[in-house]
């Protein structure tokens, strides 16, 4: 798979983590992966199964306002954030553009990706802006 | 090749897709207000109809996944079609099902 561009493999067939392989990015968006299917599940049952009808300011609210659903969307935001990211960055990778080009393209996407974390945790603590404990 | 060549183009599709839920939803940070407003407008039927495309697209990307995540734990490489019929079956059951809750809202 094009995910694992970089594993290298023991002679036992098993991936191994040498430095510079690429393996805790392979590893991690498998990981973040399972985490995505969980949250997101969870998102979406919360969000849209319990409480159908159009979505308004108030019903949000209702939901962030809790520590577990509140704690439930930040994670789903930061997993999928890393998930996507690094997924953009196995499609860009292989292209080959080179070691130099390479660093600094994950340079970006981690910058990216921070600033999208943080940035969407302030979006979600709007909803929860009357709740004391912000 | 168009199983992966898929995979990657539902990938790309759901991260733009994340982006822009990102800045929809934080419409919110500005009021109440333009988020209900904000609301509003993605209840049109189009825009439902988008939202099954964009179920399609996760649910293909999760059952394909999935098929990568049990070959990577070397589980099911030699049923490969198999499992990915399998999984993909049950994506389309559950595209199936949300189709089914939404019709309400494209028609």
């Amino acid at each position: 798979m094009a995910t694992a561009i970089d594993a290298k493999l023991t002679s036992a067939g098993r991936a191994e983590a040498k430095p510079g392989t690429g393996f805790v990015a392979w590893t991690l968006q498998r990981v973040t992966a399972v985490l995505a299917f969980v949250f997101l599940g969870a998102h979406l049952w919360l969000t849209h199964f319990d409480d159908k009808g159009t979505i308004t300011m108030q019903k949000v609210v209702d939901k962030v306002e809790r520590p577990f659903f509140f704690f439930v969307d930040f994670m789903l935001l930061a997993v999928l954030v890393y998930h996507g990211l690094n997924g953009v960055r196995a499609v860009i990778l292989d292209f080959g553009l080179g070691e130099r080009k390479q660093k600094a393209i994950t340079a970006v996407l981690w910058v990216i990706g921070l600033a999208g974390v943080v940035y969407g945790t302030f979006a979600l603590a709007a909803f929860a802006r009357d709740k004391s404990f912000f | 090749m168009w199983v992966w060549l898929l995979h990657r183009a539902s990938g790309l599709v759901l991260a733009f897709y994340g982006v822009v839920h990102l800045f929809v939803i934080s419409t919110a940070m500005y009021s109440g207000a333009s988020f209900n407003d904000v609301m509003d407008f993605f209840h049109e039927p189009v825009l439902v109809a988008l939202e099954l495309v964009l179920i399609a697209a996760v649910l293909f990307h999760t059952a394909n996944g999935g098929r990568i995540l049990l070959m990577d734990m070397g589980l099911g490489i030699r049923g490969q079609k198999r499992v990915f019929w399998g999984l993909l079956s049950a994506g389309i059951v559950l595209l199936a099902f949300m189709t089914w809750g939404l019709w309400g809202e494209i028609f």
